[in-house]
C-alpha cells in the first residue's frame, strides 16, 4: 500500500519535471491507474458499486482521459518546451515544500495512524501541486492538467472515505468527471483555435 | 411526485429542441410554454403542501421542505421571466441562429437546478450543482468572442475547483463522523445527519467546515475567489447572466444554508467568524472596484459581491437576522435579474458597456431606463423594497448581536458604494447629453419579465402574503432566525 502511495505522488511530481507534455498527459493516467490498484488494495467486499468504481477508475480515468486529450490536441501544435510549472529552482523546490507540508499535515491530523497519515498526506500533495499547476500555467492544456490532478486528489479523499457512496450518487460523481472532461476537451479545442493576440472581437450575440 | 415533474419538464423541453418541428421560430415558444408549466407545477406543490411538513420521495433522495419549495418558487419565477426576455430577443432577430442549441443548454441548466434545490443529499446537491455548472459554462461564450471564451473558461474553472473544494469538506465531514459513530451509521441526507448526536472528531470537521465553506464561497463570487464572476458576468449574454446572477446563485446559497444549518444544530455560533471576514473582505473589494469602474454591467457584477457579502455577513451574526437574510437572497434573485436584463436592451441599443458615454436613458428608451433606475435603487438598498427590509433587519440584527464595529464597517463601505454607484450611474440615467437621439419604442415584451420582478420585489417589501411570510419565517427558522 505504501508503495502505491508513493508512486502516486511521482506520477504527479514527474511530469513537473519534464518538459513535454505528452508525459503530462501520461501522467494523467498513469495516476488513475494507481487510484484503480489503492481502491483494489483495500480489499472490499465485492459489490456492483465497487465494479462501477473500479470502471471509472481503470475505464475512465486511466484510459479515457488520456486518450481524449491526445484526441483533443490532434492538428495543433505546441511549444517544445512545454512545461507545467515555470522551470527553475525556486518553483521546483516550492512544489517539493508543498509535498511536505502536505505529508507534515496528514501526520497532524492522523498522529496515530502511520497509513492513513499518508494517505491524507498524498491526497493533499496531490491537491496542491494541482494548484500550484493551475496557478502557473497560461496554457490550457497545462490547466487542465492541473484541474485533473487536483480532481485525482479529490477522488482519493474519496476512496479513503468511511462512508461508502450510494450506487446513484457515486454514478453521478462520475457521469460529472466524464462531463467534465469532455468539456474541457471542447474548450481546448476552442482555446487552442483562437488568435494568441487576436484583436477582441465584439461579442455577436446579444441574448 | 409533482415536484419531481419540475424537473422533468425543462428535460423535456431541452429534448425536444432536437425535434424539427420545434426548431425555429417555435423553439423560443416551447422555451416560454416549458417554464410557464414548471412554473405552474411549482405552484401546485406550493398550493399541496402544509406549512411544517416536509415531503420525501424517490427513495429519500428529494424533499419538499420549506427551504426548497422557496427556492424552487423563486427559481421558477426567475426563470420564467428570463424566458419571456429570451423569446423578445429571438423574435426582435437579436439572437445569432441555431439557438435551438442554446435553448436546449438552458433548459438543461435550470433542469439541473431544481433537481439541486429538491435535493435532500449533501452530495447528490453537489452533483447537481456541478452538472448545472457544466451546462452553462458553454452559453458564456455563446457570442464567440475570444473574451467571452476566456471568461467562461475562467468561470468553469473556479466553479470545479469550489465545488471540489466543497466535495472535500463533505468528505472530511464524514471522516469525522465515520470516527466518532462507525461506519453503517454514517449519512449524507439531510434529515439524517439532523439526528446524529454529534459531529464527532472535532479536527476533521473543522477542516471539513472550512473547505465547504470556502468552496462555496468561491462559487457565490466571495472574496478572495471572486476573480472570474466580474468576468463571466461582463461577458455573458445577458440572460445568461441573469441565469447565473438570479438562478446559479440561489441554488449554491440554498447549498450554503442547508449546510450552515445542520451545522449549526451542533453549535449555533458555528463558523461566523470565518463568514464574517468572507462577508467584510468581499463587501470591501466589491466597493473598490465599484469606484473605478466605467463599465455598467461590470458595476452590477461588483454589486453581486457586494451582496453575496452581505449575506455572508448576515448569516454569520447567525441569530434573528435570519429572516432578514432570506428575504434579502430572494429579493437579490429579483433586482439582479432586473438589472442584467435592462443590460441587454440598453446594450443592444446604444452597442456599448461605456457609462460615460450614455447619458439620458430613462428619455431614450423609457422602458428599460425606468427598470434599470429602479433595479438601481432596489440594488442600492432603498424603500420600498424587499432588499432594503432585509438589509435593514440584518444591519439591525447585527446591533442588537453586538457586533458593533461590523457595522459601522459596513455602514461606512455601504456608503462609499451608494456615493460611487450614483455618482456613476444616476448622469448616465438622468443626464443631458444634448444629443441623446431619437426616443425608441420598445416592444412590452422587452420588459415584462422586469415589471413582474418589480412587483415582486415592491410586494416582499411592503406587504407579502401570509403564506410567503409564513414560508420565509420557516427557512429563516433553520437558519436560527426568526
Amino acid at each position: 500500500m505504501t508503495n502505491l502511495f508513493i508512486a502516486y505522488v511521482a506520477a504527479f511530481l514527474l511530469p513537473l519535471m519534464f518538459h513535454s507534455w505528452r508525459v503530462a498527459v501520461i501522467g494523467l493516467g498513469v495516476q488513475g491507474a494507481l487510484l484503480g490498484l489503492i481502491l483494489a488494495a483495500h480489499h472490499n467486499p465485492w459489490s456492483l458499486s465497487l465494479f462501477c468504481e473500479y470502471a471509472n477508475l481503470f475505464v475512465i480515468h486511466a484510459l479515457f482521459v488520456p486518450w481524449f486529450l491526445f484526441r483533443s490536441m490532434r492538428g495543433h501544435e505546441m511549444a517544445s518546451d512545454f512545461s507545467l510549472i515555470a522551470k527553475n529552482m525556486v518553483q521546483w523546490v516550492g512544489a517539493f515544500l508543498l509535498v511536505a507540508l502536505a505529508f507534515i499535515f496528514g501526520s497532524k491530523v492522523s498522529p496515530e495512524d502511520s497509513l492513513e497519515s499518508l494517505q491524507v498526506g498524498t491526497a493533499a500533495a496531490a491537491i496542491l501541486i494541482g494548484l500550484l499547476v493551475l496557478s502557473n500555467q497560461t496554457h490550457a492544456l497545462g490547466q487542465i492538467v492541473g484541474l485533473l490532478t487536483f480532481e485525482g486528489g479529490v477522488t482519493l479523499v474519496e476512496l479513503l472515505s468511511p462512508h461508502a457512496m450510494p450506487l446513484p450518487v457515486f454514478l453521478g460523481i462520475s457521469l460529472v468527471f466524464v462531463i467534465l472532461v469532455l468539456t474541457c476537451g471542447q474548450y481546448l479545442g476552442q482555446l487552442l483555435s483562437m488568435p494568441a493576440n487576436g484583436e477582441e472581437a465584439e461579442e455577436k450575440a446579444t441574448l | 411526485m409533482i415536484a419531481l415533474l419540475c424537473a422533468v419538464v425543462p428535460l423535456a423541453g431541452a429534448c425536444l429542441m432536437r425535434v424539427p418541428a420545434c426548431r425555429g421560430r417555435a423553439a423560443s415558444s416551447v422555451l416560454v410554454g416549458t417554464a410557464l408549466v414548471e412554473l405552474l407545477l411549482s405552484g401546485v406543490v406550493a398550493a399541496n403542501r402544509s406549512p411544517g411538513s416536509e415531503t420525501y420521495w424517490l427513495g429519500r433522495y428529494f424533499v419538499v421542505d420549506a427551504t426548497s419549495l422557496l427556492f424552487l418558487l423563486t427559481i421558477s419565477l426567475v426563470f420564467f421571466g428570463i424566458t419571456i426576455y429570451v423569446r423578445h430577443r429571438i423574435t426582435a432577430g437579436l439572437m445569432p441562429v441555431a439557438f435551438e442549441g442554446f435553448i436546449a443548454r438552458a433548459l438543461l441548466f435550470f433542469a439541473t437546478c431544481v433537481l439541486a434545490v429538491l435535493s435532500n443529499h449533501l452530495i447528490a446537491m453537489w452533483v447537481f450543482l456541478e452538472l448545472g455548472t457544466l451546462a452553462i459554462a458553454p452559453l458564456i461564450h455563446y457570442g464567440r468572442s475570444p473574451a467571452a471564451l476566456r471568461a467562461s473558461w475562467k468561470y468553469l474553472m473556479f466553479s470545479v475547483i469550489g465545488l471540489g473544494f466543497n466535495l472535500i469538506g463533505l468528505l472530511c465531514l464524514a471522516r469525522a463522523m465515520g470516527g466518532a459513530h462507525g461506519e453503517h451509521e454514517l449519512t449524507f441526507f439531510i434529515d439524517g445527519l439532523q439526528n446524529i448526536p454529534s459531529l464527532g472528531e472535532t479536527l476533521w470537521w473543522e477542516i471539513g467546515l472550512a473547505l465547504m465553506v470556502f468552496g462555496l464561497g468561491t462559487k457565490l463570487g466571495l472574496a478572495p475567489m471572486y476573480s472570474w464572476l466580474p468576468d463571466a458576468y461582463d461577458h455573458a449574454p445577458p440572460a445568461i447572466t441573469s441565469m447565473l446572477s438570479a438562478v446559479q446563485f440561489n441554488c449554491v446559497m440554498l447549498a450554503l444554508f442547508r449546510e450552515v444549518s445542520l451545522l449549526r444544530s451542533f453549535d449555533p455560533d458555528l463558523i461566523s467568524e470565518e463568514l464574517i471576514v468572507m462577508g467584510l473582505l468581499s463587501i470591501s473589494v466589491a466597493a473598490m472596484h465599484i469606484i473605478t469602474t466605467d463599465n455598467y454591467k461590470r458595476l452590477i457584477a461588483y454589486a453581486s459581491i457586494n451582496h453575496a457579502g452581505m449575506i455572508a455577513l448576515g448569516l454569520g451574526v447567525g441569530k434573528n437576522a435570519g429572516y432578514g437574510v432570506v428575504l434579502y437572497v430572494i429579493s437579490n434573485a429579483f433586482v439582479k435579474a432586473v438589472l442584467f436584463m435592462a443590460c441587454g436592451n440598453i446594450k443592444a441599443q446604444f452597442g456599448t458597456k461605456q457609462i460615460s458615454a450614455l447619458r439620458g436613458l430613462i428619455r431614450v428608451m423609457p422602458f428599460s431606463g425606468w427598470a434599470f433606475m429602479l433595479g438601481v435603487f432596489a440594488l442600492l438598498g432603498f424603500a420600498p423594497f424587499g432588499s432594503f427590509l432585509g438589509e435593514v433587519i440584518m444591519l439591525s440584527n447585527m446591533v442588537e448581536g453586538g457586533y458593533l464595529l461590523v457595522f459601522f464597517f459596513i455602514c461606512i463601505v455601504l456608503t462609499i458604494v451608494l456615493i460611487a454607484s450614483g455618482r456613476a450611474l444616476f448622469p448616465m440615467i438622468w443626464g443631458d447629453s444634448g444629443d441623446e437621439g431619437p426616443r425608441v419604442t420598445e416592444p412590452l415584451l422587452s420588459n415584462a419579465g422586469s415589471v413582474l420582478f418589480m412587483l415582486i420585489l415592491v410586494s416582499l417589501g411592503i406587504y407579502s402574503p401570509a403564506a410567503v411570510s409564513s414560508l420565509v419565517s420557516e427557512v429563516a427558522a433553520t437558519l436560527g432566525g426568526r
